[in-house]
C-alpha cells in the first residue's frame, strides 16, 4: 500500500507502519540512508536534505535543488565521474542539516571527493551551505591535498561563502562559471590528483 | 506584455505574516512589485511594509480590486485558501506551498478549472517579468537582477532553482526573458508547460521559448505533439535532466516528487526524440544553451517590445 507522507497527519494510526523515504529507494534503504532522513527529519521546516546510496562510484555528490541536482549528475556521468550516491538539498537549510547531509556522503567507503554544486539560490544561505561542509571536512580529517574538492555556489550571501572557503583552502566558484563547467572541473581534480582517473 | 505576471497584476498575498511571505513581501516592493493587500486570519487591520491585513480574502477584495493572489499558507490549509480565492473571483494563482496532500490538490484543481481560474504550482517558486519588475513569490530572492533581465525569451521550468539558472544562461548568452515561470515540482500541477506555451505563443514581446523539464509525466509529449499541430510556431529550446535515471529502477524518485520514471512513461530519452520530431531544439549539455540561443537569436531590431534590448 502507497501511503501519501504530505497527508499522514490525517492518518497518525498509520505513522507507526510507514517507513519514510522509500519512495526515493529501490531496496530496503541503507544504514546511510536512514542516517540522512534521521538528518532531515531533525528539523523538518528547515531545508531539504535528501540521499540515495549509488552501487560504487567515488565522487561524493552533494547537489541541489532538485532539478539542478539531476542535471549536475548527468554532467558529471558525461565527463567521466562516478558519483557515489545522488543527493538532493536546498530550501534553505540549516548548517546543521548540510554538515549532517556533508558527513552522510563523506562516510560511504571509496568516496575519494567530494563535488558541491547548486543552482543559483532563490533563498538558500550559501555561507551556511559552506560553514556545514567545511566543519564535516574537518571532522572527517579530509586532507585537501589529497582528497579532490570542488565548490560552485552562487547565491545569497556568496561573498561570505568564497571567504570562508579561500580561508578553508577549498576550490570555490560562484556564478563566474557554469554548473556544466564546475561538473568538468570536478572531473579534471580527480585526474589530477588519482592519475588515471 | 509577458504572461501572467504583468502591469495588470493587482495582488494579494494569503499567508502574507508566516516567515517566508513577509520577507517575500519586502523583497518584492524593493523590486518595484506592487503589493495591495496580505491576509491573515486573526491579523486583520495590521500592515506588513505598508500593506494593508485582512482577516479574509473576502475582506480585502471589499477594499481593493484583486486579480492575482499568492498562497503562502502551511499545507493543512492550503486547500482552503486557494478555495477562497477562486470563490472571490481571483484569475491567477501562484500556489509556493510544498506538501500539500495530494487528494487536496486533484480537488482544487478540478474546481478551479471547472471555473476558469489559472493555478501555477503548487511546490513552485512563483513567477516573474522583468520587463515589467512584477514578481509573484520567491523567485529572485533579494536580488532578480542578477538572473532575471529584460528580454524576449520566454522560460518555463520544471524546477524553482533552474528558472534561475535557466534565465541567467540567457543573461550570459546576452539576452534576457519577458517571463519566467516555475511551474512546481509536483505530480499535479496547475499549469502544464504546454498550456503556457499557448500563452507565450500570443504574446508578441516573446520571441522564443526554453524549458527545463525532468524525468516523469508526459508534459514534453503533450509539448510535442501541441508543437505538431501548429499551435506553437516559435523556437522551442528543450533541456531534460535526469538522462542518468533510465539506468536506475522503475518507479524511483529522483528530486522532486514529481520525478519518476513508472510503467515505462516519464523517460528523459523519449521526451527528447518526440521534442526533436516536433521540430524542438534539444540541448545535449546544459551549457549548449547559449550557442544554440546566439544561433537562432532574432536581431535586436526585430525585437517590438519596449523591454527588448
Amino acid at each position: 500500500m502507497g501511503v501519501d507522507d504530505n497527508a499522514l497527519w490525517r492518518h497518525p494510526h498509520l505513522s507507526s507502519r510507514i517507513q519514510m523515504g522509500m519512495e526515493r529507494a529501490w531496496r530496503p534503504l541503507t544504514a546511510l540512508e536512514k542516517q540522512a532522513i534521521e538528518v532531515n527529519e531533525a528539523e523538518p521546516y528547515r531545508g531539504t536534505a535528501r540521499y540515495t546510496e549509488m552501487d560504487g562510484g567515488d565522487i561524493g555528490f552533494m547537489c541541489g535543488g532538485g532539478g539542478g541536482s539531476l542535471m549536475l549528475y548527468d554532467a558529471l556521468l558525461h565527463f567521466g565521474g562516478r558519483p557515489a550516491n545522488y543527493t538532493e538539498f536546498g530550501g534553505n537549510p540549516s548548517e546543521n542539516k548540510v554538515y549532517g547531509l556533508a558527513k552522510v556522503i563523506l562516510s560511504k567507503p571509496g568516496v575519494k571527493g567530494l563535488f558541491v554544486g547548486m543552482n543559483i539560490t532563490n533563498n538558500t544561505q550559501v555561507d551556511l551551505v559552506v560553514k556545514g561542509i567545511i566543519r564535516a571536512l574537518k571532522e572527517k580529517g579530509v586532507n585537501l591535498a589529497k582528497f579532490p574538492v570542488v565548490i560552485r555556489e552562487a547565491g545569497i550571501n556568496e561573498a561570505e561563502a568564497r571567504r570562508l572557503c579561500t580561508e578553508a583552502g577549498l576550490e570555490y566558484y560562484g556564478e563566474e562559471i557554469t554548473l556544466t563547467q564546475a561538473a568538468k572541473r570536478m572531473v579534471e581534480k580527480m585526474r589530477e590528483v588519482y592519475g588515471n582517473y | 506584455m509577458a504572461i501572467l505576471a504583468d502591469a495588470q497584476a493587482k495582488i494579494v498575498i494569503q499567508g502574507i505574516t508566516g516567515r517566508e511571505a513577509s520577507m517575500v513581501t519586502r523583497h518584492s516592493l524593493d523590486y518595484g512589485t506592487r503589493i495591495l493587500a496580505g491576509v491573515t486570519p486573526g491579523k486583520g487591520g495590521q500592515e506588513i511594509y505598508g500593506v494593508p491585513i485582512y482577516d479574509t480574502l473576502k475582506d480585502a477584495c471589499r477594499e481593493h480590486d484583486l486579480n492575482v493572489s499568492v498562497v503562502y499558507v502551511p499545507p493543512a490549509f492550503a486547500y482552503e485558501a486557494v478555495l477562497e480565492a477562486i470563490e472571490n473571483g481571483i484569475k491567477l494563482i501562484v500556489v509556493i506551498t510544498e506538501n500539500i496532500p495530494q487528494h487536496d490538490v486533484i480537488k482544487f484543481l478540478y474546481i478551479a478549472r471547472k471555473n476558469g481560474v489559472r493555478i501555477i504550482g503548487p511546490n513552485c517558486v512563483g513567477v516573474i517579468s522583468p520587463g515589467y519588475r512584477v514578481k509573484l513569490g520567491a523567485i529572485g530572492g533579494d536580488n532578480p537582477d542578477r538572473c532575471f533581465v529584460p528580454g524576449a525569451v520566454g522560460v518555463i521550468s520544471r524546477s524553482g532553482g533552474m528558472t534561475a539558472e535557466v534565465s541567467w544562461m540567457i543573461k550570459r548568452a546576452g539576452f534576457g526573458v519577458s517571463t519566467s515561470i516555475s511551474i512546481g515540482g509536483d505530480p499535479l500541477i496547475g499549469s502544464p508547460p504546454k498550456e503556457l506555451l499557448e500563452l507565450f505563443e500570443k504574446d508578441p514581446e516573446t520571441k522564443a521559448v526554453v524549458t527545463f523539464s525532468e524525468p516523469g509525466t508526459n508534459f514534453e509529449e503533450e509539448m510535442a505533439a501541441f508543437i505538431k499541430d501548429g499551435g506553437f510556431t516559435k523556437p522551442l529550446i528543450a533541456f531534460i535532466a535526469g538522462k542518468f535515471t533510465e539506468g536506475m529502477p522503475e518507479g524511483t524518485i529522483f528530486g522532486h516528487a514529481g520525478a519518476i520514471i513508472s510503467a515505462g512513461r516519464g523517460r528523459p530519452s523519449d521526451k527528447a526524440r518526440k521534442l526533436k520530431e516536433a521540430g524542438a531544439i534539444v540541448a545535449d549539455q546544459f551549457d549548449d544553451l547559449i550557442p544554440i540561443l546566439r544561433d537562432i537569436a532574432p536581431s535586436p531590431d526585430k525585437c517590438s517590445g519596449k523591454d527588448c534590448k
